[in-house]
């Protein structure tokens, strides 16, 4: 159980860079979280911190022990592969004790049948010991999959995309388990998904990964609040977070933002105002998420602009609903109670809220608060 | 309910098909009659559809009987004999080519060497060479070396129909099997030798057995080899056939019979098989 160091790790695929110098520091015992969409080289990290890839250029520590040329098998790293890896050929029971069986490992008999019971019970596939792997649902397979890796002591627990390919229902229940497993192991993990909502959920910390490159890395409030580029700000959050266009002007030696052609103008805090001199930035793109906007009747309050539009299409999910508004040739989506009604086209007023804008440089896309990575 | 109309086009491909099918079964079903017919019966125009069937062609082949219809022969032949060369040289020829090639389709499968397609595809060459035209330079190679009218020597010029059929067939079966199974088996602590032994080859088992009967159906069926390459001692069943032509009488009859025997086993075994043959082949064609 340890700490994981990965130091300028690149991995080539022919003349394509899977992965372009990587630092990562994972911290002992931390459920650590790999988050970005299909192909951004989530599972290439995995692989090469577990051995199956060798890097081409750079490190992978453990602890103070380079392992960067160490085989897989001698890592001592359990990992669970996102189309679960089961052995066809083995019953659950001897897939679940397949790593206890290895020749390194001189356990007991009796002691492999007792970690596979306890495992096998804390995961709830205790009566499906005797079955084939093709003989359980999708859920189970799963929990199949994680029992085969928690049946060990590893060094870490490396899961790939774990919660991908199980239904809805099935996911919110195991995200849950994941959470309160990752308390009562409390070990070392780097979990890799595309799912936003799981890596807020169950990271300790979260690194976002887009081609093969790590964008940011911090804690769920961090990377939700203070994304470091748009990338990052449209990757975390359901609906996605609004980003609309404005224009820096100057009124008597002030700096303003003109949103949209004149549609709303904006006075940014002192902080981004320095950055768009320093930089003479000329656009710059003004992110909101969805539920700072707010439906106004009258002018706007206090610390907040406003925007007109009308209603493109309202969807309404039970418990929220989700408007669509058009201000313009851009779609704003606004965060609004269960019980909405309106009519398509109906003219509306958005209050935003000032203290919560994000500043992104229009041209590189990153984030004018100039959070550190 | 919905039912498929079927167009006109669909009943012409139906009597296509059949025509087809007709052309291709006749050859067989005139054997198969020919091998039932007394002599007579079998020489005589127009050809005759229906006739009295006779075992006398069995009998002489399979007990050295000569018939009623065979007298005047001279020679006889030990058919059995024969099949037993035949069942040694193509089971020993699939046993070895799948020692060699088990291991070999699966490098081909999953490393990535240096040259791979090309060596691959070498493999395959040895298939479409015609046998021919390599004949009589092996014919000379084995007089000089002693391997002429040995089992070894038919054997190991077997390797050439065998071995390219193992290796392109299995390797699809390899690349079939989930790669991420064999990096949860290194995780978990085991050697990549140990997880091929484990793991991969018990997947691959039905693969493996499907396409050894299919090998060994070319091994069994295989002419040019048997002929020129080996003695009364070793030549197979398939050029025993060919010793019913003698001088004094050509026994059509006996030649039938001989040739049903031969095919019986291999008529069992496709169509036994005929699932795991299907999917084997396709899996070998679909993928690369």
């Amino acid at each position: 159980m340890g700490a994981i160091t990965i130091e300028d790790l690149t991995v080539r695929f022919g003349d394509r860079k899977a992965l372009a110098s990587v630092n990562l520091q994972i911290k002992e015992g931390e459920f650590f979280v790999i988050l970005g969409p299909s192909g951004a080289g989530k599972t290439t990290l995995l692989k090469t911190i577990a051995g199956l890839i060798p890097p081409s250029e750079g490190r992978v520590l453990f602890g103070d022990n380079d392992v960067t040329g160490m085989p897989p098998e001698k890592r001592n790293i359990a990992m669970t592969f996102e189309q679960y890896a089961l052995y066809p050929n083995y019953s659950v029971m001897g897939n679940i004790a397949h790593p206890l069986r290895a020749p390194g490992s001189k356990l007991e008999k009796h002691k492999v049948l007792d970690r596979v019971n306890k495992i096998s019970k804390m995961l709830r596939i205790d009566h499906l010991l005797d079955r084939l792997p093709r003989e359980l649902s999708g859920g189970q397979k799963q929990r199949v999959a994680l029992a085969r890796a928690m049946v060990r002591e590893p060094y870490a627990f490396l899961l790939d995309e774990p919660l991908s390919h199980v239904d809805a229902q099935i996911r919110q229940q195991m995200r849950v388990e994941l959470n309160r497993l990752q308390v009562e192991v409390s070990n070392t993990s780097v979990y890799v998904t595309h799912d936003y909502q799981e890596a807020l959920a169950l990271g300790d910390r979260v690194a976002i990964i887009n081609s093969g490159k790590i964008v940011q890395v911090g804690t769920g409030e961090e990377v939700y609040y203070h994304p470091r580029n748009e990338f990052v700000a449209r990757l975390v959050g359901q609906p996605q977070i609004n980003i609309i266009p404005a224009r820096v002007f100057n009124r008597e030696d002030k700096i303003y933002l003109d949103v949209l052609d004149g549609m709303m103008q904006i006075e940014p805090p002192a902080g981004i105002v320095r950055k768009i001199c320093e930089q003479e930035i000329e656009e710059v793109n003004v992110g909101i998420r969805a539920q700072f906007i707010t439906l106004e009747d009258g002018p706007g309050r206090e610390g907040s602009v406003w925007l007109d539009g009308k209603v493109y299409i309202y969807e309404p999910f039970v418990t929220y609903g989700i408007l669509t508004v058009n201000v313009k040739q851009h779609q704003l989506f606004i965060l609004t109670a269960p019980d909405g009604d309106f009519e398509i086209d109906r003219p509306v007023r958005l209050g935003l809220e000032i203290s919560e804008l994000i500043y992104f440089n229009s041209i590189t896309g990153d984030n004018l608060e100039g959070t550190g990575a | 309910m919905v039912s498929i109309k079927r167009g006109k086009n669909d009943i012409l491909g139906d009597i296509l098909l059949g025509l087809i099918f007709l052309f291709f079964m006749f050859p067989i079903y005139w054997v198969f009659t020919m091998a039932f017919k007394s002599d007579s019966d079998i020489l005589i125009w127009p050809p005759k559809f229906i006739f009295s069937p006779t075992l006398a062609h069995f009998k002489a082949i399979l007990f050295n009987q000569l018939s009623e219809q065979s007298v005047g022969a001279t020679t006889t032949v030990n058919y059995l004999g024969y099949f037993k060369n035949s069942l040694i040289v193509s089971i020993s020829a699939v046993l070895i080519s799948l020692a060699v090639g088990i291991p070999a389709a699966y490098a081909f499968a999953r490393y990535n060497f240096k040259g791979r397609e090309n060596l691959f595809f070498n493999f395959l060459t040895f298939r479409f060479a015609p046998e021919m035209l390599v004949i009589i330079p092996i014919y000379l190679i084995y007089q000089r070396l002693g391997l002429y009218d040995t089992y070894t020597g038919l054997i190991w010029v077997y390797q050439l129909i065998t071995l390219p059929m193992i290796i392109w067939i299995l390797r699809g079966y390899f690349e079939d099997v989930s790669a991420d199974l064999e990096d949860a088996g290194l995780l978990d602590g085991y050697s990549r030798l140990n997880i091929a032994a484990r793991i991969v080859l018990p997947i691959v088992k039905p693969g493996i057995a499907a396409t050894s009967l299919l090998t060994f159906i070319y091994a069994w069926n295989n002419f040019i080899f048997g002929m020129i390459l080996g003695g009364t001692g070793v030549q197979p069943v398939t050029v025993a056939a060919l010793q019913f032509i003698s001088a004094d009488k050509l026994r059509f009859g006996d030649m039938a019979a001989a040739s049903i025997l031969a095919a019986l086993p291999i008529i069992i075994l496709a169509v036994y098989t005929q699932k795991y043959l299907i999917r084997g082949l396709s899996l070998g064609a679909v993928k690369q």
